[in-house]
């Protein structure tokens, strides 16, 4: 098996934004977002990458707390914020390109409990 | 200044294969800004976790969508056989890789007709789906299946090749090889071809790395990055040659898809002459507990899944970050001061796959 591993670093929300600020400083690319449910409301994964190097960081968050939206520093979050809003109900603020909640055109109501 | 005015773009178009609806803003001809819509064929493949057994769950993750799907459940195989270290046998390793690039090179050929057939060369077109046919038929052959394959399993694989049948393949590969010399001739030199792709749609190697491109996309801006070289399946006892270009372009991305399926075949070859004797799959005891995140290169890019366990054969989350999802903000942005008449082979060359983004 190759040494594969995965590591995540669980940081408070204040530091999200600084965060991602010094690895976009340092070359880093936005790999992914993912959101997981939780008994009290949800852990947002952020994964950066630089070539092979692969760094996540986790906020966890209650059901009704804000989150900073990470678009002014990696503009290409909009569509993985726009999904974990819609999907997951958590409140990002201030997504730049922000579709309210409505990227995907389900019949079905959102978000998914 | 012109008046502007907004154009509809999809979801149903001849060029797009899949729904995707653009609001293109236009001043004259020229696109000013792109408001991308997507979510006509959301399914909630990924929400399913918690009703299907994890290991039946692999059937499902095929499913999300018709072109990538062995590299799907091959990635939610690999994510939770990293996550409970469960060592899969060598012989299924170097079988999940040709099946994996068999993917790749009828992927591509895909590709290919679609963008031939987009610039209106139906010649062209009908040609490269000629090739592609035989690649699904060697996939019909060896899996019995020519989209879905359902050969993967948590622990190994469940189909095997024998030796005839890897040297056969060998055999259809060189020959598609030599049938593909002609076609890409006609896609990298052709003078029409040439137009419509050389200069379009420009994405610099900083904006590719600032919008989160991956793939042939990023390679196309280059960036010689390919998530094969983390070695997973078998790929790390392989020569993995990296197709790349500087022409930041709509023919770059052409140029280097096309290079991606000669790696490809030279890839099969490799593994048919190194692919050991052994057991296909090992058996999987208890539940996943912990959380796993592979990287995969799938035809369009790098692919995320994530899962993570409870204790119980229900999972808590499985998630797939596919490439369309990482490359529609690039796709938009290059979009932004085009012709309007460039927009189908903007699209085209990112190899969009809704029902992937989607899930």
């Amino acid at each position: 098996m190759a040494k594969l591993t995965y590591k995540v670093d669980d940081i408070d929300i204040g530091e999200l934004m600084p965060r991602c600020a010094a690895y976009k400083g340092y070359g880093w690319r936005l790999c992914q977002i993912h959101s997981v449910r939780t008994k009290i409301g949800y852990e947002l994964t952020y994964s950066l990458a630089k070539d092979y190097e692969l760094h996540n960081f986790r906020v966890t968050v209650e059901e009704t707390e804000e989150v900073p939206s990470i678009t002014p520093i990696y503009a290409c979050a909009w569509m993985y914020e726009n999904e974990i809003a819609e999907l997951f109900g958590v409140n990002i603020e201030n997504i730049r390109l922000n579709y309210d909640r409505k990227l995907y055109k389900l019949n079905v109501q959102t978000p998914f409990k | 200044m012109s008046k502007k005015s907004v154009v509809p773009f999809g979801p149903q178009h001849p060029v797009l294969p899949e729904p995707l609806h653009l609001d293109l803003v236009l001043e004259d001809e020229k696109v000013v800004d792109v408001i991308p819509e997507i979510g006509f064929i959301h399914r909630g493949l990924e929400h399913l976790v918690d009703k299907r057994d994890f290991k039946d769950y692999v059937y499902v993750a095929e499913r999300i969508c018709g072109i990538c799907s062995f590299m799907h459940g091959m990635g939610y195989c690999e994510s939770i056989e990293y996550g409970m270290g469960i060592e899969i046998p060598n012989r299924a390793k170097y079988l999940r890789t040709i099946w994996a690039e068999m993917s790749r090179v009828h992927s591509h050929l895909l590709w290919l007709g679609l963008l031939a057939d987009g610039f209106g060369f139906e010649a062209l077109f009908n040609e490269c789906w000629r090739i592609r046919e035989d690649v699904l038929d060697m996939l019909e052959a060896s899996t019995g299946g020519r989209c879905i394959f359902s050969v993967n399993n948590v622990g190994g694989v469940i189909k095997d090749m024998d030796s005839a049948m890897l040297h056969g393949f060998v055999e259809k590969f060189d020959k598609i090889e030599r049938d593909l010399r002609d076609v890409v001739d006609t896609f990298l030199n052709d003078y029409t071809v040439k137009s419509r792709l050389v200069g379009v749609g420009n994405l610099t190697k900083q904006a590719a790395l600032g919008l989160g491109a991956c793939g042939p996309m990023a390679r196309a801006s280059g960036h010689a990055l390919d998530m094969r070289m983390l070695g997973y399946a078998a790929y790390g006892d392989l020569d993995v040659k990296i197709a790349t270009s500087e022409g930041c372009d709509c023919y770059a991305r052409t140029e280097v898809r096309i290079q991606e399926i000669f790696n490809a075949i030279d890839l099969i070859h490799q593994a048919v002459d190194k692919i050991p004797a052994g057991d296909l799959i090992v058996p999987v005891k208890g539940n996943p507990t912990g959380e796993f995140m592979v990287r995969m290169e799938q035809p369009r890019g790098e692919a995320c899944y994530y899962t993570k366990g409870n204790g119980t054969p229900y999972l808590d989350r499985f998630r797939v970050r596919t490439p369309t999802f990482a490359n529609i903000p690039a796709m938009t942005e290059i979009m932004k001061g085009c012709d309007v008449a460039d927009i189908p082979m903007i699209i085209l060359t990112i190899d969009p796959c809704v029902s992937c983004t989607e899930r």
